[in-house]
């Protein structure tokens, strides 16, 4: 079109009745096509499987913001908006997306359905990861009836060989508790149990460090991380972790107030260790955290009743 | 007058709740007086908060604390450590560690459908009594919430409730005033919150 113009400048009087023949057909066609494309647009964007999808990743970006019961709406209009498409019309897509809700909203055994659902209407990788979901769920059964043993294992391979992150992280959470559990029961003070307990120590830490490897800017590795390192009274490297948790987000308010807690365990049991000139440091930039966090004082965070 | 408008709202949003409740429901009290603290607490996203108060009942903080964690949550309130005075002495990590479970989520991490659900129980200083009764309590509550919500109007109602609250010019108070002005209404009095920390 510039070109064209250009020519018309040049006095080229073909190229003229040419061009002003376009413009008179694209003066017609022209309001049409954007008529139609505006209808397509705005037809786009309020298909319900649009504004299901729309929904879901509002509902990902207010996760990573760390605004975790924002997030939780989202993922619940998001997940009842693909029910009614399913109602309407049942597709894949909206099973997926059905299922990728409900992994957030911890609805996991209508997660794996749902991921079977698109699976069997087409969606391949819904496949593997209704499997592992399975896995999962069998995995917390077991756990709740007390076969500790059998959970582990499962959580295991899938911590190690999951595909499916959220699937992987829950199970990394529920490994490393069970490993911890096993420590509270153990109550013997002899020799013995002492090495058993750092054995089951180190295991548990070698899971969070593989798990913190996979994916370093997960907060929440970080933060299972610092409760490991409480058990064996690192407090200085478990509020570090903490404190890294914190600012990396949290996947809820609950996690995120537990996490709050433990920094002020470390930085009081911390407090009881360190003197002199380390303590005074330690002090300074620990309130330096204090204040960016705008928390009443040392020991109380802006959650808390002061 | 003030007190009277707020007794009034309280009264009339749980008549319209109890429609959804069976008639000796654990769970509507608790229920209506998080609502009412998430959405003074955010005061912008009060559909976000009432629909986000199911995650806070699902396990997923690391529950196995370290002995010396448990120890410092018992000693540090005053309440608790004269609750548990004889254990922490002879350090009966089992039985702390039973009594953990229940009462950090009650008291540590302050959730507030807890700490209405144990209403009862905070105001006697019954922490015990929180303990035994924690698993069975919950899960009772926790049923009635899920049956109620087959009626799809349950959350509908509550952020109703949120966003009247609100606009009744409460939304000023700070979140320590509002649990202190409701908690008589609601028949929460627990004078032990007073003594943390």
């Amino acid at each position: 079109m510039k070109k064209q113009a250009i020519n018309f400048d040049n006095g080229d009087s073909s190229c003229n009745t040419r061009y002003k023949r376009q413009v008179a057909r694209g003066f017609y066609w022209r309001p049409a096509l954007i008529f139609f494309l505006a209808v397509f647009l705005i037809s786009c964007a309020s298909s319900p499987l649009l504004k299901a999808r729309t929904d879901y990743l509002q509902a990902q970006e207010l996760e990573r913001s760390l605004r975790q019961e924002e997030a939780t709406a989202f993922y619940k209009k998001s997940r009842e908006e693909a029910s009614a498409i399913i109602n309407r019309k049942p597709t894949a897509e909206a099973y997926l997306l059905k299922g990728l809700a409900e992994v957030n909203l911890n609805l996991w055994a209508e997660a794996e359905n749902s991921f079977r659902l698109a699976a069997a209407l087409g969606e391949d990788k819904a496949l593997a990861w209704a499997e592992e979901l399975r896995l999962y769920g069998l995995a917390r059964s077991f756990e709740a009836q007390g076969w500790a043993e059998t959970s582990s294992r499962l959580y295991d391979i899938l911590a190690e060989k999951g595909k499916y992150q959220p699937v992987v992280r829950a199970a990394v959470g529920q490994l490393v508790d069970l490993k911890l559990q096993a420590l509270g029961e153990m109550e013997e003070i002899s020799s013995a149990s002492q090495k058993e307990k750092s054995t089951i120590l180190s295991e548990a830490l070698k899971i969070v460090e593989r798990a913190v490897e996979s994916e370093p800017a997960c907060g929440y590795y970080h933060y299972l991380l610092a409760q490991v390192l409480a058990h064996q009274k690192d407090y200085r490297q478990s509020l570090e972790e903490s404190v890294m948790a914190k600012e990396l987000g949290l996947p809820s308010e609950k996690i995120n107030r537990d996490n709050d807690l433990q920094i002020v365990f470390c930085f009081e049991q911390l407090a009881k260790i360190l003197s002199g000139d380390e303590l005074a440091d330690f002090q300074i930039r620990y309130n330096n955290w204090v204040k960016k966090w705008k928390w009443v004082n040392t020991t109380t965070p802006d959650w808390k009743r002061s | 007058m003030e007190e009277k408008k707020l007794q009034d709202f309280l009264k009339q949003s749980a008549e319209i709740l109890q429609d959804f409740f069976p008639a000796d429901t654990l769970a509507l009290i608790p229920l209506l007086y998080s609502t009412l603290i998430w959405a003074v607490k955010r005061k912008e996203n009060l559909e976000e908060e009432v629909s986000g108060l199911r995650l806070w009942l699902e396990p997923e903080i690391v529950d196995n604390k370290p002995d010396e964690f448990i120890l410092d949550f018992f000693e540090k309130r005053q309440a608790l450590l004269e609750a548990f005075k004889a254990e922490i002495k002879s350090r009966d990590m089992k039985s702390l560690r039973l009594a953990f479970k229940a009462l950090y989520p009650v008291v540590g991490l302050e959730e507030p459908f807890l700490q209405s659900l144990f209403s009862e129980e905070l105001a006697r200083g019954d922490f015990r009594l929180i303990a035994d009764q924690f698993d069975w309590k919950l899960q009772q509550a926790l049923d009635e919430i899920k049956a109620a919500e087959k009626k799809p109007e349950l959350w509908a109602v509550l952020k109703k409730i949120g966003e009247s609250f609100l606009s009744l010019s409460w939304a000023w108070l700070s979140d320590d005033e509002l649990r202190d002005r409701l908690k008589p209404f609601l028949g929460i009095d627990w004078q032990g919150e007073e003594e943390e920390e």
